[in-house]
């Protein structure tokens, strides 16, 4: 099978390129925490209570309890190898928590639009994905898997604190609702620090790309929700998406003034992104993730045309150290990486 | 500097965070704050659960464990992290403090499961009523209130 072949087949639905705001909003992401009622959570279970939780959920799973969501597929960490639990980090369906332990398993629907890992921090984190801003959507589908189980099992939850975690900081909705942009206007005119600022304020978190602490790579951050306790989930949706809609709204202007203003240091840096990603022999993620960024900017003023829009969302993804070992089928040391890499992206941005 | 989490590689990334204008400052390497990223940051977390929560003055709690999972205080406070469900009674106290703390609420007022049945609906929305009776008196429309109040009449009589 042609690498290209391959790529097209490993995307999941939210990587499509095809939702709402897909130029600023590259994915929106609805988590919910979850516990089963009668065992203790996971890092506090014995290793033949993980065992039960396991093929309690499996055999349930078997029997047709996800029925309603198509096909789905359960895949047990401990049963693939070590590239393959990384792509799947990669590509957000499990955290690195889960690929790197030994225990526990993920949930798939077809698209991969729908997550359910067993055995993380929590029993259950039913994740939603969709592409573009679609947090609304994404609460939708997750509070539908959400009462799938709900029927299976039943949940631990009180009425006064609601669905109970193993973090404090999860408690009440069990919810996490983010939605990744990327921002290459408002960084380009230098107004990035000061819209951000101002959001960060009122209970939302801005992080980058892989989360809190992580410098923001390419010019993509993550919005999402600080407060999970106290709120209904709807309003933490709809408080999300006045903040993340204001903040597409203000990227947009930054495009449209860039554009307008011929502005020749941009339009040289989209074409010198674009020689080094066509031409480059060794490089590194952090690198890759800058042109790429650029790159995007570029096709989206029409400074540069004939390249797949998509290229932002697979890059951020197959570039990623582990897709690239699972691409190239082997474990590669950091330079044979930033080899593959620099490889697999010429291939990418040939015209 | 060493990273704080794992003392090996180099600090290359700061977190800076300040909780009730405490400024506490971690610094790690790329590796493991890329490790504590994508789900909630762990280690940063457990510094600011330490930081915030007296947990010394209570010396009642010592030596006792959750029935449910065996966890003791000393655990939990090591870890921010409960063990099981039955941990939110076994430290009632200590419980709302910290989510207090980390969530500035505590009343969940989200999803109800479908698995909680009628009962915990039910209460809910006697809670809601209330209210709104409340907030009808206190506003003084006194028509709504006599409505609420047969509302909640009827709910209680079910």
């Amino acid at each position: 099978m042609s690498l290209d072949n391959f790529l097209k087949q490993s995307l999941s639905r939210w990587m499509a390129g095809n939702g709402p705001n897909n130029s600023v909003a590259i994915s929106s992401r609805v988590r919910l925490a979850r516990n089963l009622p009668e065992y203790p959570f996971p890092g506090q279970a014995s290793p033949s209570q993980l065992e039960e939780v396991e093929q309690k959920i499996r055999r349930w799973w078997n029997t047709g309890g996800l029925e309603p969501l198509g096909a789905t597929d359960y895949i047990s960490i401990k049963d693939i190898p070590e590239n393959e639990r990384l792509a799947l980090a990669d590509k957000h369906l499990i955290s690195p928590k889960l690929a790197g332990q030994g225990y526990g398993g993920v949930l798939l629907n077809k698209d991969e639009s729908v997550s359910v890992m067993v055995n993380e921090e929590d029993h259950l984190r039913i994740q939603s994905l969709l592409p573009g801003s679609q947090l609304k959507e994404a609460w939708d589908l997750a509070s539908q898997v959400d009462d799938l189980f709900d029927a299976g099992f039943g949940y631990a939850w009180s009425p006064h604190t609601g669905y109970l975690t193993c973090c404090p900081t999860n408690v009440g909705t069990g919810m996490r609702a983010s939605i990744m942009l990327h921002l290459p206007g408002l960084a380009f005119s230098g107004q990035l620090a000061m819209v951000l600022g101002t959001i960060s304020k009122v209970g939302i978190m801005v992080r980058g790309m892989f989360g809190e602490g992580s410098e923001a790579q390419g010019n993509i951050y993550q919005i999402s929700n600080q407060i999970t306790l106290g709120q209904r989930e709807e309003d933490i949706i709809e408080a999300l998406n006045r903040v993340t809609g204001q903040v597409i709204d203000q990227e947009s202007d930054a495009r449209k003034r860039l554009a307008e203003t011929d502005n020749l240091a941009l339009r040289d840096k989209v074409w010198r992104a674009y020689g080094i990603l066509a031409n480059a022999r060794v490089i590194a993620s952090s690198e890759a993730m800058e042109y790429i960024s650029l790159l995007r900017l570029g096709l989206d003023l029409n400074i540069i045309q004939g390249l797949n829009p998509r290229i932002l969302q697979e890059l951020l993804v197959f570039a990623q150290p582990g897709y690239l070992q699972k691409i190239f089928n082997q474990v590669l040391p950091p330079r044979e990486r930033d080899v593959k890499r620099a490889e697999l992206i010429r291939e990418l941005v040939k015209k | 500097m060493l990273c704080q989490n794992c003392g090996e590689r180099e600090a290359r990334i700061s977190i800076t965070q300040i909780v009730n204008n405490k400024k506490t400052e971690i610094h790690l390497c790329h590796q493991c704050a890329h490790q504590s990223g994508q789900a909630d940051s762990v280690f940063a977390l457990q510094k600011m659960l330490a930081g915030m929560v007296d947990w010394g003055s209570d010396a009642a709690g010592k030596g006792k464990s959750c029935p449910g999972c065996g966890l003791t205080e000393m655990e939990l406070r090591q870890r921010g992290r409960f063990g099981c469900g039955q941990c939110y009674q076994t430290w009632a106290p200590l419980v709302n403090t910290i989510i207090g703390r980390v969530q500035g609420r505590t009343a969940h007022t989200g999803k109800i499961p479908l698995s909680a049945g009628e009962r915990a609906r039910a209460q809910r929305e006697m809670g809601e009523l209330k209210e709104k009776l409340q907030a009808a008196v206190r506003e003084e429309r006194f028509e709504d209130a006599a409505k609420l109040r047969d509302r909640i009449r009827g709910l209680q009589k079910d």
